[in-house]
């Protein structure tokens, strides 16, 4: 029954993973060849100390990329479930309602997860072909941070789609973009409180069940 | 009644959107076997007890239960004895015909494929074809093989008949027929659709709707031999009210007609009796019993 779930929402999302997991490989890609065109007009020492001083964030299009790419699976999952009801035909599988939302839910976060690693792989093996491991590694710790954000955003997302009333719908949408604002527009404040952002994420995997259990009772 | 018998149970059910009441102690009970048809005019709650016994909306008060379950909380085996479709026909459309089949048959232990592809051969429809691309009559098809697939002790479907041509209703209202005959275990079939004729088919018990009440629940064969038609003229401007003679509603110029379920006699003697002459008396269909219990807008 779970693999059935499973195969359900890969149906719906399997061009969506599909597209991120390319732009994912042209990003690194293009990261890789930026540098390599820096590191030629500067040396690598230079460029090193530069971004040091400057505090650059690592590669900007891939923080981006990270909500965008939970954006985009979560709408590719709940969107066709919030139209038309077809919720309630899901819902109607004989299995526990929480069951088949922490199914849906569970596929969504590994997707999330999954590329977020094919990122950090990619990003990791692409930079090393120029830069030290010990100058490459807080920009990986800077991608789990946005890994986390991306969660927080697929969380807010279906519980948008879930969320039987406009209203509802709003003020999650409200709480998406501040949390959006607090974890990510403004990284550098959120850089030194990591397990904050950890709890962030670990509480946001409830919104999604509060809003299924606000379609169950019918709101309006 | 034996507890025992009774499939769907509704106790006391008031459901309120804000200042508006759709119903008030509603209360009615569906036994093992029936084929209950519900008809109303749009509006009237019918998708709503549909919500509320499928556990998609909590009722302001009261309750509902099947096979003694409380509908908001259904257990994973009782949700497996029920067939539920919806408005529409609204199914996983990202799915093909052959994948909406194969993620169903996971679920249930009784599932039949060959009842499901046996339908869906008739239709011809590759097995690759994505059900966002069917019509709506195709769509039908599909929710009714998965249903016939499924085999479920009980089924609710919610206007059935919506969207469907001539040919795609025939041929569901056979299948349904043939549904509710079938099996080892009686089957219980709970419709709503506006289009009576095919209702009238298939069901065996009628409750019609009015806004915020029940205007009738019985098996349909008594509706039919005790609701008839009165026509009379009077040159009365307005009927005196009496609960004997339901909606009288002048035709034209001094003709008028209303409905009774009272003996002929009785009704008779009361036209009489405030200066009408009474021109006919007649059967009605379900068709006429809906509009003349629930007046004409």
């Amino acid at each position: 029954m779970y693999k059935s779930l499973f195969f359900k929402e890969f149906t719906k999302t399997h061009t969506a993973i599909i597209i991120c997991a390319l732009v994912v490989v042209v990003l690194c890609v293009a990261a890789m060849s930026s540098l390599a065109h820096d590191i030629r007009l500067s040396t690598a020492e230079s460029y090193m100390a530069q971004k040091i001083n400057s505090r650059m964030r690592p590669l900007p299009l891939l923080s981006i990329f990270s909500v965008v790419m939970s954006l985009s699976i979560a709408a590719a999952q709940f969107v066709p479930e919030a139209l038309s009801g077809r919720l309630k035909l899901t819902l109607h599988l004989p299995l526990p309602e929480s069951t088949i939302v922490y199914v849906m839910c569970l596929y969504g976060w590994l997707c999330v997860v999954v590329l977020s690693l094919l990122a950090s792989c990619l990003y990791f093996f692409t930079q090393s072909l120029y830069l030290p491991v010990d100058f490459i590694l807080p920009d990986l710790v800077e991608i789990f941070r946005q890994t986390l954000v991306a969660l927080v955003v697929y969380n807010i997302t279906a519980a948008v789609c879930f969320d039987p009333r406009q209203r509802g719908k709003l003020r999650w949408g409200a709480c998406g973009l501040i949390t959006l604002f607090a974890l990510w527009l403004l990284p550098d404040t959120m850089r030194g409180f990591m397990p904050l952002s950890v709890l962030i994420a670990l509480l946001s995997t409830a919104i999604p069940f509060v809003s299924a259990c606000r379609f169950k009772a019918g709101l309006r | 009644m034996p507890a025992n018998n009774i499939v769907v149970e509704c106790d006391k059910v008031t459901q309120r959107f804000g200042s508006r009441t759709i119903y008030s102690d509603l209360s009615f009970a569906i036994e093992e076997g029936q084929t209950l048809g519900l008809l109303g005019k749009n509006g009237t709650g019918k998708t709503t007890i549909i919500n509320i016994l499928n556990g998609y909306l909590r009722p302001t008060s009261g309750t509902c239960r099947i096979w003694g379950e409380d509908s908001s909380s259904l257990s994973p085996q009782t949700k497996a004895r029920i067939g539920l479709q919806l408005e529409g026909h609204i199914q996983h459309s990202y799915f093909d015909v052959r994948q909406i089949e194969k993620f169903y048959s996971r679920f249930f232990d009784r599932w039949n494929s060959d009842a499901y592809y046996n339908l869906i051969s008739r239709l011809r429809i590759a097995p690759k074809q994505k059900i966002s691309t069917m019509s709506c009559g195709q769509r039908s098809q599909v929710a009714l093989g998965l249903i016939m697939a499924q085999d479920p002790d009980l089924l609710v479907l919610d206007d059935f008949s919506m969207g469907l041509d001539p040919g795609y209703r025939r041929l569901f209202v056979e299948k349904l027929q043939d549904f509710a005959a079938s099996g080892s275990t009686p089957k219980t079939l709970f419709l709503t659709s506006h289009i009576i004729q095919d209702m009238e088919k298939i069901i065996t018990h009628c409750m019609i709707f009015d806004y915020g009440r029940v205007i009738c629940h019985m098996p349909i064969g008594q509706l039919l031999d005790t609701l008839h038609r009165y026509t009379f003229t009077s040159d009365l401007d307005r009927m005196p009210f009496d609960c004997r003679l339901i909606n009288p509603e002048r035709q034209h110029e001094n003709l008028w007609e209303a409905y009774s379920f009272e003996p002929t006699t009785d009704v008779e003697y009361y036209i009489k009796n405030i200066g009408a002459n009474l021109v006919s008396c007649s059967n009605v269909s379900l068709h006429d019993a809906f509009i003349g219990l629930t007046g004409k807008y």
